[in-house]
């Protein structure tokens, strides 16, 4: 089972207008909301891709049951902590006459350092009968990122291999913990430890740094992924296409990654299925695909190059 | 059934697993070991017996004369008390495989309203008496489409 942790789910809500203007008002044609949160969109692409998954974090109020609700509903098994504090809303509003998605996030609720404690302990158990660990997404008020390495330490004392997905801030204290798999996120910071990572060969040279302190490490910025590992290092970029929703890609394509190195596939062959997940989920509007068929059917619209290690 | 490994350890604290279950609105919650061995279950009445004590005459149950001061202090004492003390051990569970009638006879016939569901006696969710009903429901529905 993969327990797939996520700090500050978020219930996406997907809006969509004709031509979305600023400082008037706007009416929607259609609606709809998701469970969300890199943690469970990695964990529920996992899932889709015939991993067992186990999701956990921190949920609370009325819309933390309905998240939990939908996540049972798909077939995805759930151990939240359940806090005082309500689940966020991230608010995803399609343009859809310019094409365009704007994302606006909210912060999250306020977590307390006995609900801190509270996951830790669920998180000990789960990791009992755990294949591996991901710990992806923000960080929720009130959890520092000391916080994300003593769990990942949790993981380290049941040999249990951690794949991480977070900003730096809260990346960079945990590489002391060796994960087994690092990506920092770089949605909304196009540089990281100061430098710019906007061109490839600059996130190159970062993912070749992270590697001192992983197995695996990626680095993205929009849909231009490399992966570097001892076996060598990849290239490999969202084919131009048609896309029905630009979110969850980046999530879909780790969850490709992680399927593949689990059953000990090679960096190139976890390179091409993460990107055919990432074209699967870039075809659905939300991102969430309907069966393996649809990322299979997608392998010979990708392209991967070996890239100078 | 529901893929929920919500659960208390035997240690947690009573007053944690009075939250939990408000929180998440479920009316009672497995008790695990650190393997997720199914050990023990421990309900709202559970909860609520351990505070006001009743009084068992002619088959009901009936509670007993209430001093709400003592009950301030009764409840603070159960609080800090741990969910191992006031656990029923004799947990009964069912698996992926029991049969909608089965879990019928648990749930009319005995009266549970939630059961743990276990895979080589390790928490694999629970079902509760709604998922039940809702089965039976969509039964019916099935049968008179059939029917019709």
């Amino acid at each position: 089972m993969i327990v797939a942790v996520t700090l500050n789910p978020a219930m996406d809500v997907f809006l969509h207008a004709q031509k979305l203007r600023l400082g008037v008002l706007n009416r929607v044609s259609r609606l709809s909301a998701q469970p969300g949160g890199k943690g469970i969109n990695i964990g529920c692409t996992l899932h889709r891709l015939g991993r067992p998954v186990a999701t956990t974090g921190f949920l609370g109020g009325p819309t933390g049951i309905e998240l939990e609700r939908q996540l049972r509903e798909d077939g995805v098994t759930t151990n939240f902590v359940h806090i005082d504090g309500e689940t966020r809303n991230n608010y995803i509003i399609s343009d859809d006459l310019r094409r365009k998605q704007t994302q606006i996030n909210e912060p999250g609720p306020l977590v307390s350092s006995e609900e801190v404690e509270r996951l830790r302990e669920t998180l000990s158990r789960l990791l009992g009968r755990a294949e591996m660990l991901v710990i992806a997404g923000s960080l929720p008020p009130g959890v520092n990122p000391d916080c994300c390495a003593a769990l990942i330490a949790l993981a380290n004392e049941r040999d249990v291999p951690v794949c991480i997905d977070m900003t730096e801030a809260a990346l960079v204290p945990a590489l002391v913990t060796k994960p087994y798999l690092v990506k920092p996120d770089l949605r909304t910071a196009h540089s990281f430890a100061g430098k710019s990572v906007l061109t490839a060969k600059s996130r190159l040279v970062l993912a070749k740094t992270l590697r001192d302190h992983s197995q695996v490490a990626i680095a993205s910025v929009g849909f231009d992924f490399v992966l570097v590992s001892p076996e060598g290092a990849y290239e490999v970029q969202l084919p131009g296409a048609d896309l029905a929703s630009t979110v969850r890609i980046e999530d879909a394509f780790l969850a490709g990654v992680i399927d593949v190195l689990l059953r000990d596939g090679t960096l190139g062959e976890a390179a091409g299925w993460g990107m055919a997940t990432a074209l699967a989920a870039a075809a659905v509007r939300g991102g969430r695909f309907g069966s393996i068929e649809d990322v299979k059917r997608n392998l010979d619209k990708v392209e991967v190059s070996e890239v100078g290690n | 059934m529901s893929r929920d490994l919500t659960a208390v350890s035997p240690e947690t604290a009573m007053v944690e697993a009075a939250k939990t279950m408000a929180r998440q609105r479920l009316e009672g919650l497995p008790v695990v070991d650190e393997e997720y061995r199914v050990i023990g279950f421990i309900s709202e009445a559970d909860i609520i017996r351990s505070i006001i004590p009743s009084i068992s005459t002619g088959g009901e149950e009936f509670l007993a004369p209430v001093d709400f001061v003592d009950l301030a202090r009764k409840m603070s004492q159960v609080g800090e008390r741990t969910v191992r003390d006031y656990m029923n051990e004799k947990v009964v569970t069912v698996t992926e495989e029991d049969d909608i009638y089965r879990l019928c006879e648990l749930m009319l016939a005995r009266g549970y309203k939630t059961l743990p569901v276990v895979k080589e006696g390790r928490l694999e969710g629970v079902v509760h008496r709604t998922d039940v009903s809702s089965a039976l429901m969509e039964q019916r529905e099935a049968e008179k489409k059939k029917g019709e």
